[in-house]
């Protein structure tokens, strides 16, 4: 007796949520479309790289997938970019930490954000086209490693792609890099870039705009010399 | 042998995904990161679609990591989630502000769902899978999903239609009703 207006009932939920859900836009942002579209441009790559070593042999395929290699590990440019920058901030830490830290060639201290959860797991210095890059390492238990690398002298180009995000200090540039996430923007005049293989572009950017407000210190402390000129591992 | 996923009709279903994702955390800035993790794992190694279709292998993607975050945010400090919490710029709202509010309101009442509930609803209703898929992609019973998503829907309608007296009763009593 009492299933038949059940079922009237779930046949009208069912119509009404239906009137409901087409009645509200919810189409997904364009940034999230254009990440997506360059998150499926790089397996596309990689599937066009499988043809060779159908064709011509195992020797062959794997001296062409060592020059790929070569090329992806480059960057594929020789111009110094936040994106290349990236890839120092997703190297390995060479050093443990000072307690206070500035930017070889900037008055940019690094925050300290150790009791908001993510405490320094080192740092390295590299050159990049003659630019002193020094970068620090962070580790969440949740989100896992962030490097931030500061660049020293004149901004760089971001690079190829991304989002411009607006935020109270001033434009973010979101990317996505090989399956890492990568925020960049410019601080007092130096380009500053935070990498991770596992936190999310929000996080990235939260922290990002946290630092922005960062104190600039007025004298230089230095962390010994940098490190000689070397290849961004990646 | 399984066809594979094709990467390349991928970028055709981020909208419904979205919604779905959205739906699944109730902040669209949730289901962003949700999206975008979701195509990451996808993205990483050719996949195998093993029956599926493709929506219902990219649910099935997507309440597994969604089921993931949640677990990995359970454990998060109370500090980095206030980083996530930070608000971002959003431009999204800005042309339709009043669309924009409904859809909220609707899929926050989606988000209130019981799990269970939400997920069925979610794959149905938003991913647009048939009951068969969907308890494929969520690894139950047609009947359970039958059940679930009459519950669910029952409970968003009188959420967002204001029908208390069944939200009360439909809330305070998962079993079968007698009447």
């Amino acid at each position: 007796m009492s299933e038949q207006p059940d079922r009237e009932r779930a046949s009208a939920d069912e119509q009404r949520l239906g009137e409901l859900l087409r009645s509200v836009e919810a189409p997904a942002p364009g940034p999230l479309r254009a990440l997506i579209a360059e998150l499926n441009a790089a397996p596309a790559a990689r599937r066009r790289l499988r043809m060779p070593v159908l064709a011509f042999g195992a020797a062959f395929a794997t001296a062409a997938l060592a020059a790929v290699l070569i090329v992806v590990a480059l960057g594929g440019t020789s111009a110094p970019t936040a994106l290349r920058t990236a890839e120092l901030a997703l190297a390995q830490p060479r050093a443990s930490a000072p307690q206070t830290l500035v930017a070889a060639g900037t008055k940019i201290a690094f925050p300290d954000w150790a009791a908001r959860g993510w405490p320094s797991a080192g740092l390295r210095r590299d050159r990049l086209d003659g630019r002193v890059v020094t970068t620090e390492f962070y580790r969440s238990y949740a989100s896992g490693t962030v490097g931030y690398a500061i660049v020293s002298g004149a901004p760089l180009r971001f690079g190829e792609g991304g989002r411009t995000v607006l935020q109270a200090h001033g434009e973010y540039r979101v990317m996505v890099s090989r399956g890492a996430r990568v925020v960049a923007w410019v601080q007092d005049g130096h380009t500053c870039v935070l990498a991770s293989r596992t936190a999310s572009p929000a996080t990235l950017l939260a922290l990002a705009v946290a630092q922005d407000a960062t104190s600039t210190v007025s004298e230089h402390q230095g962390w010994g010399s940098p490190a000689q000129p070397t290849a961004a591992p990646v | 042998m399984s066809p594979r996923l094709d990467p390349q009709t991928l970028p055709s279903h981020v909208n419904r995904l979205y919604r779905a994702a959205w739906a699944l955390c109730g902040s669209p800035h949730e289901a962003e990161d949700l999206v975008q993790e979701t195509f990451v794992r996808v993205l990483a190694r050719p996949r195998q679609l093993r029956g599926d279709d493709e929506l219902a292998y990219l649910m099935r993607v997507l309440r597994n990591t969604f089921l993931d975050s949640r677990r990995t945010a359970s454990r998060r400090p109370q500090v980095s989630a206030q980083l996530d919490d930070l608000e971002l710029a959003d431009d999204r709202s800005t042309d339709r502000p009043e669309s924009a509010l409904e859809a909220r309101e609707l899929y926050e009442a989606i988000a209130k769902l019981p799990e269970d509930f939400r997920l069925a609803l979610v794959a149905v209703d938003i991913v647009g899978l048939s009951y068969s898929e969907a308890g494929r992609a969520l690894k139950t019973g047609e009947s359970t999903i039958t059940t679930r998503l009459h519950r669910a829907r029952r409970r968003v309608v009188a959420e967002i239609d204001g029908d208390d007296d069944q939200t009360q009763r439909e809330g305070s009593a998962p079993t079968r009703r007698l009447d």
